[in-house]
Order: structure tokens, then C-alpha cells, then sequence
């Protein structure tokens, strides 16, 4: 049975092309937001698989966002293992649309079984964000 | 429970019958034989493992430590000094590719996927207090 050991999102991950390790930027655990609808311009999702022995090599998945009862985007991608036991899936969501506060709730499928789920807390900032400009003149 | 001295016939019959460490080397990891070897504290395969050298081998005890070679570079708890002297000791002729196929199976292997913008059907919300030409910002409290 393949398992999901990690799930994040983060504003973006970074793979060291040296030493193979991942690192996450921007770790994203809640989205306060000024004014509705919202686009995230980049996130990114981090998912760290695992599986049996007796698990095939290619994985159909598919990562769905949902917004309470709202889904929002199913995407489908393809996963694989290339002959290991452990294998992560990097993916670049170029945009993630967010039309109102409430519980966004991303889940990561495989053949409709549930892999990964994680929720954000989506809300409205009480007071709006406005720019100070300073001057030293 | 198996006899962890006596391996499966079916194994005898891959090493007798592999010509390269990347066949016995799949043959061992298919076979539940190995997840039971895995389960083994690193003592007892490093013994199935240096008895190799000790006194004249049959087939059986052959396969047997090729087999505690392969589980002992599997288990991810087993630090890598400990796994690297094992192969160094070893007498056993492949022990060093079966250790690198090992290393590349325990790696992880990374998949990139981009998703392209979603459509939304949404009309702005009225009530949400924003002033004009407001920039709508992301914020990630500490």
C-alpha cells in the first residue's frame, strides 16, 4: 500500500541539485487575505511517498482543492518510483483561486482513495493591508 | 515463522542461475524471505554474513548471506558505517554491487508536476472591507 509520509505547501520548494535534498520556503499553514476572490500567483505542494514491495512503479494521482463543499480543481498527475521504495512529488500550482473565506482543503488521490489531506484556515483580515512610503528627502 | 538458516528453494534456484548482482539482486528483494531477514537485528545478518569465510560454504549458506548482505543494506535504521564494513568484510564476490543497488533502491527519486491555472467562476464579494486598487496579499504569521 503506498503511503503518504509528508504533505506541505509552501510558497516554494527548492531541490538541491547537489545533494538531493528538498528544502520548503514559506510554509503555509493559514491564508489571511485583504479582499475575495483571491489568487495565490505560485504554491507549491510537497508530497513524500511511500511504498510496499509488492506496489507497481507508476502512480495515477490526482490532487483536488476544495473550498468547504466547493471543489475547486481536480488535477491529474503521474508519479514514479523509477525502481525505489520512497519517492516525492514536487508540484507547481501556477495560480490556486481562492473565491472566499472558509476551509480550503487540499487532498492528494490514488485511484480515489484518500493519500494526503491537508486544510487551511482561509479568512478575511479585519483591517486592510495599506503601504506607508517614507521619505528621506 | 521460516527457518532463517534454510533459504527458499526458489532462491537457490536464482543464484544458481543469475548471471549479473541486478538479477539475484531482484530475485532476493521479490521474495518475502527478505522482509523477514529485514526484521532481524543487524547482529545476527552480519553472522549470517561473516560465516561465509569461516568454513567451506555450501550453496545454502552461500544464498543465505548474500540474502542477510541485501536485507542489512535495506534496513534504513542500520547506519551506513555499519553497512559499509559489513560489505568490506565480506568474502562473498558481489557484495559490494548488491551494497550499491541497495543505496540506489533506499534514495528518492522526485517527480515534477505543474498545474496549470484554474478557472474560477466568482464574482468579487461586496462586503469585504478593502480599499481601492487594494493589492491582495498573502500573509504567514510566525
Amino acid at each position: 500500500m503506498t503511503t503518504c509520509k509528508i504533505g506541505l505547501l509552501a510558497s516554494k520548494v527548492i531541490l538541491d541539485g547537489r545533494s538531493n535534498e528538498a528544502s520548503a520556503i514559506g510554509i503555509i499553514d493559514e491564508i489571511v487575505a485583504v479582499a475575495f476572490p483571491l489568487v495565490i500567483p505560485a504554491v507549491e505542494g510537497f508530497y513524500l511517498l511511500e511504498r510496499d514491495d509488492d506496489d507497481g512503479d507508476d502512480l495515477q494521482l490526482m490532487l483536488q482543492a476544495s473550498l468547504d463543499n466547493q471543489i475547486l480543481f481536480t488535477s491529474p498527475m503521474h508519479a514514479s518510483f523509477q525502481g525505489k521504495k520512497r519517492t516525492r512529488v514536487i508540484v507547481q500550482m501556477q495560480g490556486l483561486p481562492i473565491p472566499g473565506p472558509g476551509q480550503l482543503t487540499l487532498t492528494l488521490l490514488k485511484q480515489g482513495s484518500e493519500l494526503c489531506r491537508s486544510t487551511y484556515d482561509v479568512s478575511a483580515s479585519e483591517q486592510a493591508v495599506t503601504p506607508t512610503v517614507s521619505s528621506s528627502e | 515463522m521460516t527457518d532463517i538458516s534454510v533459504p527458499p528453494p526458489e532462491l537457490l534456484e536464482s543464484y544458481l542461475f543469475a548471471n549479473t548482482p541486478a538479477y539475484l539482486f531482484r530475485a532476493m528483494t521479490q521474495n518475502k524471505y527478505l522482509e523477514q531477514l529485514k526484521r532481524l537485528p543487524s547482529e545476527s545478518l552480519r553472522a549470517l554474513i561473516d560465516q561465509i569465510g569461516e568454513i567451506p560454504a555450501t550453496i545454502s549458506q552461500v544464498v543465505n548471506g548474500y540474502c542477510a548482505l541485501v536485507a542489512l543494506c535495506l534496513q534504513p535504521a542500520t547506519p551506513l558505517e555499519e553497512k559499509s564494513a559489513a560489505v568490506r568484510a565480506s568474502k562473498l564476490p558481489w557484495a559490494s554491487a548488491l551494497f550499491s543497488l541497495a543505496q540506489s533502491r533506499l534514495s528518492v527519486s522526485t517527480n515534477f508536476s505543474t498545474l496549470p491555472i484554474p478557472t474560477v467562476k466568482q464574482t468579487p464579494e461586496r462586503n469585504v472591507a478593502a480599499p481601492s486598487k487594494a493589492t491582495t496579499t498573502v500573509r504567514i504569521p510566525l
